[in-house]
């Protein structure tokens, strides 16, 4: 039996704008999903923001429910058997949210403990164990309120797994941490899966589901647009080169030139302060380096490398411009 | 049912906690008691003026009750809004508790802040205020004074569940214990009221609760306030059901509509 079975999902969400004249839209966040998850499987949905991933997640965890479709976890339907589902899967949501800010590490896990049902004797020897796991027994018994970002988010690992889910729902657990914490974090990550645990996690961050995932899900506007290994994503751009133009000031008709070479079949333009970074996909593109930059006269040129392609570029390859917002 | 008294302690432990945060020596002293104790004197002294000393001590038992029973109804809307704020709402939804006993114990310092403050104002304003008074009938007022706190504090429920979804809770709450102070007999008799508005004044707790209170400090025996009693338990648990019975189908919409998180 599949851990995560999800057939022709579905969900719409009603918005409402205007204070006196209210205008009613329906926004598509889900359209027609279906994947599977089997048992241990670390699987990644992976798309850009307002992809659908976090509405995704929340419909598998009971706290939403679809438009259309079914889903069903551990062979427990979502909307029907919440209650049996419910002890038995577990979840983080990204961010800082989510915590009791006034109590210790240690009390907010307690908490989590006591609504989980979680037996006095089976907490009492786990809420260490957690601790340990996450790399908190020493800030334990300090206020949440204190804690760093990455804390927070590993005191969230450590809450999402007291009651020792089968399955464990990981909404962008990294989103906003520094690159040390957030290591750390993905190292927990893959011990968790290493010990077993069915672990559906999503990010927009295509490194970390390279890093850990075993399949992955490319979703865009609520669709499913490929899912397979992050290997043969990576496939996807195997024929190409890539090259990576660090320069100031492009103007939109440089763009546009670039775009319409014949042998560039995508450009990513990233924005690191007032840097930007045209990630130029090419077949062969080590030979038509001097061409691009011809076609981006006028742009003051900082620095020029060309790679092999990653899942980022198979990413950017898939999503087209939307991978922009990414 | 087995776990609730569990889930209750655990909404204590976590309520305390919250509490000895926000109650420093500095916040009690400067703030929680001046406040407490000067707007009950405002309003004795208001209706000293008005009416002498038998209605200042009218006013007097009235704000010492509305004191808790404000705090109380604001308090558990607090509780929720809290949960919204601090993006915890979709874990109590996913959890598989019924959480109705945390939250009743996460409100529990709310109510014992609440007795503090008639505490204070017994401390401070009953010697000047409380003539005719016994000891003993105060005590015996006691239990009257804990089950009005409670019947009152399923409207607090129903104020929480009404503006679940919605960011106006600690309005809303706000202006239902302000409304009480109007409609529950509070600072003058219930009966100088228009008769529609007294209807109004009957259909919330406290009410009757206060009229049974004031009638044992007056040295009446229990036996007399027995109906006014049980009309107030009777009240405080149709609003008890209706807070529970649209808790539970807000919680549902939510799961539909996805706002849970809006504040």
């Amino acid at each position: 039996m599949s851990a995560i079975v999800i057939e022709n999902l579905g969900r719409n969400f009603v918005t409402t704008t205007g204070t006196i004249r209210r205008t009613q839209k329906t926004v598509t966040a889900l359209d027609n999903v279906s994947l599977t998850v089997e048992p241990g499987e670390l699987f990644g949905l992976l798309g850009p923001n307002g992809a659908g991933k976090t509405t995704l997640t929340r419909i598998l965890s009971t706290v939403l429910l679809p438009t259309s479709g079914r889903a069903e976890v551990l062979g427990l339907d979502v909307v029907r058997d919440t209650k049996q589902l419910r002890p038995r899967i577990g979840m983080v949501y990204g961010g800082e949210r989510g915590l009791y800010w006034r109590l210790s590490g240690r009390d907010n896990i307690q908490y989590f403990a006591d609504l989980y049902l979680v037996p006095p004797e089976v907490s009492r020897k786990r809420i260490p164990e957690l601790l340990e796991l996450v790399g908190l027994t020493d800030r334990a018994e300090e206020r949440v309120e204190g804690y760093s970002r990455g804390m927070k988010q590993r005191l969230h690992i450590a809450r999402g797994l007291i009651n020792d889910p089968d399955v464990l729902f990981l909404d962008e657990p990294t989103i906003g941490l520094d690159p040390i914490a957030a290591r750390e974090l993905r190292t927990v990550i893959a011990d968790l899966h290493k010990a077993g645990k069915t672990i559906f996690l999503t990010s927009h961050y295509m490194y970390e589901v390279d890093a850990l995932c075993q399949r992955v899900a490319v979703v865009n506007k609520g669709q499913i647009v490929m899912m397979d290994t992050p290997a043969a994503l990576k496939q996807l751009v195997a024929n190409l080169e890539v090259v990576e133009v660090e320069c100031l000031s492009v103007s939109p008709e440089a763009m546009s030139r670039l775009r319409a070479h014949p042998r560039v079949e995508a450009v990513h333009v990233d924005n690191r302060d007032q840097i930007q970074v045209l990630q130029i996909q090419a077949p062969g593109g080590v030979g038509y380096v001097p061409e691009f930059l011809q076609l981006l006269d006028g742009a003051s040129i900082q620095k020029v490398v060309t790679r092999q392609p990653t899942l980022e570029d198979a990413y950017v390859k898939l999503l087209g411009k939307d991978a922009i917002s990414v | 049912m087995m776990q609730w008294p569990q889930l209750f302690r655990s909404g204590v432990r976590a309520s305390w906690a919250n509490l000895s945060v926000e109650l420093t020596p500095a916040v009690i002293f400067a703030s929680r008691i001046p406040r407490t104790v000067l707007q009950a004197l405002f309003f004795i002294l208001l209706a000293y003026a008005a009416g002498g000393s038998e209605l200042a001590k009218f006013a007097l038992i009235g704000n010492m009750m509305h004191t808790a029973v404000f705090h109380g109804v604001v308090e558990m809307s607090f509780v929720i809004e809290l949960e919204k704020y601090l993006g915890t709402m979709p874990y109590l939804i996913a959890s598989p508790a019924n959480w109705f006993p945390m939250m009743l114990g996460r409100s529990l310092t709310g109510y014992i802040e609440g007795l503090v403050r008639v505490v204070l104002v017994l401390i401070f304003l009953f010697p000047f205020f409380g003539m005719g008074i016994s000891a003993i009938d105060l005590l015996r007022a006691v239990p009257l004074f804990l089950i009005t706190l409670a019947t009152t504090s399923a409207l607090g429920w129903l104020s929480g569940a009404i503006t679940l979804p919605t960011r106006w809770g600690a309005l809303v709450s706000n202006t239902i214990g302000y409304l009480m102070m109007v409609l529950c007999g509070i600072n003058f008799p219930f009966s100088v009221l228009p008769p529609a508005v007294q209807w109004m004044g009957r259909a919330l707790p406290m009410t009757h609760g206060l009229l049974a209170t004031r009638a044992v400090l007056d040295g009446a025996p229990y036996a007399d306030v027995a109906g006014l009693m049980a009309i107030e338990i009777a009240i405080g648990l149709i609003y008890g059901a209706v807070a529970w019975i649209l808790f539970a189908h807000r919680l549902n919409v939510a799961r539909q509509t996805g706002n849970i998180e809006q504040f």
